[in-house]
């Protein structure tokens, strides 16, 4: 009997454990985008730029992702039907503005997450490059860019352009 | 002086030889009389009471009387073969995946009951708010485990359970019909993925009952907790819907089952039931 009531308290602790990691709703994005953050270069301090321009090259219209704004981080969406996206940005305003392009290179990979969060392609990063007018450096935090809303991109600035 | 020290010493004897008396309680002649086994008791008892056996008589007497508030059922007492039905009326009702299962429960003692369950799941759904199709072909799944239970006293026609179970399923799915658009970059792209195969091993707790409708035939309802231990995703997918368990992320099943009893050892089973 003490065996068994044992038993059914492991079995109880089992599950209880299995379901905590159910996903009953989509908690993450319903795509997967690529978090880009700054930090400050040499730290790992997250920086502000105070005027931000970010525009897809090659996107239709030329519309901009943030138009001028002041911000620490920001989603790139990357394009599903090429292998390659390439983004500009510029930090500050007028003629002072000076820019930089970030490339990824990637892989898209179609996805079911869940039934929640629906289907969606996943981006296997294989290169990433970065021109460095202002930038320092851009590193890559994950390979595989998924929903999971975590940062993908550390973009490293000097303290003097924030 | 010398009679006075003699004096002392014979009162001090009459004294100790007074306290060691023993004290003997006289037996009241009805305490020594063996008393008749009660009311109902078997008639083999009783021929031993009147062939003057009298302490054999009893201990049987006392067996017979622990018999009655004590029942014991033979080792195979009975074996239920069930079919679990509840999905397919979910599924009329608009759940989107169902299982079917059939069991073999063997009755042990009237207590213990080893089960096996085998069955079929499957499942299709498009959600309206989404933007794909997940369809799971009919899969097998397997289930071992065992129930205790709690009425073992009572008939085998009443159970009160509480049982564990062990699932394992081997399945395979599709998404399809996926429409993907991106708003920033103004493109769209459809696909399918096809051909994901998958597997789950899972725990289940479960509390039921088992009531006896006519002749063999009896209903069981069960409300079953569990949680998949392991289960197996792809680079494309990880599976929605996991056959004999239902959704992966939900921790609450329900079973509603018909079963077919076949009584074992009828001739052991105590005489009052």
């Amino acid at each position: 009997m003490k065996t068994w009531c044992h038993t059914v308290w492991a079995l109880l602790m089992a599950i209880t454990l299995a379901t905590a990691c159910g996903d009953g709703s989509c908690y993450n994005n319903g795509s997967s985008l690529p978090l880009a953050r700054f930090y400050t270069s040499g730290t790992t301090t997250t920086a502000t730029v105070t005027a931000l321009t970010v525009r897809g090259i090659g996107v239709p219209g030329d519309s901009l992702l943030i138009d001028s704004a002041a911000t620490s981080e920001f989603f790139m969406p990357l394009r599903a039907t090429t292998t390659v996206t390439q983004y500009e940005l510029t930090y500050g305003r007028g003629q002072e503005a000076r820019s930089d392009t970030i490339t990824l290179r990637y892989r898209p990979i179609p996805y079911f997450a869940s039934h929640e969060c629906g289907a969606m392609y996943n981006y296997e990063v294989s290169d990433l490059e970065c021109t460095h007018h202002v930038t320092d450096s851009v590193t890559l935090a994950v390979s595989t860019i998924t929903n999971a809303g975590t940062v993908a991109l550390r973009i490293y600035l000097p303290a003097s352009n924030q | 002086m010398t009679r006075f020290a003699i004096t002392c010493l014979l009162a001090l004897l009459a004294i100790t030889t007074m306290a060691q008396e023993r004290r003997v309680t006289p037996v009241r002649p009805e305490t020594n009389t063996v008393k008749p086994p009660a009311k109902g008791t078997d008639e083999k008892i009783i021929e031993q009471y009147l062939s003057g056996d009298t302490a054999k008589a009893l201990a049987e007497a006392r067996k017979d009387s622990l018999r009655r508030v004590y029942p014991r059922y033979p080792r195979l007492t009975d074996l239920a073969l069930a079919v679990n039905f509840i999905d397919p009326l979910l599924m009329a009702m608009g759940q989107d995946y169902a299982s079917v299962d059939v069991s073999a429960t063997l009755n042990m003692w009237n207590r213990l009951q080893p089960v096996v369950e085998v069955g079929l799941g499957w499942a299709k759904t498009t959600p309206e708010d989404q933007n794909f199709t997940y369809r799971c072909k009919p899969s097998p799944y397997f289930k071992v485990g065992a129930n205790y239970n709690f009425l073992f006293k009572s008939k085998p026609h009443y159970q009160a359970l509480f049982g564990v179970r062990l699932g394992y399923s081997t399945f395979g799915y599709d998404i399809t019909d996926v429409n993907y658009h991106n708003s920033y970059w103004q493109e769209s792209a459809h696909f399918n993925i096809e051909g994901e195969r998958s597997h789950a091993l899972w725990g289940e707790l479960m509390a039921g009952l088992k009531v006896h409708i006519f002749n063999s035939i009896a209903l069981g309802w069960s409300i079953r907790y569990h949680g998949v231990f392991n289960y197996a995703k792809t680079e494309h997918s990880r599976p929605w819907y996991i056959p004999g368990y239902g959704k992966r992320g939900g921790a609450i099943g329900f079973t509603m089952s018909v079963y077919y009893t076949l009584p074992l050892n009828r001739d052991k089973w105590p005489q009052a039931h």
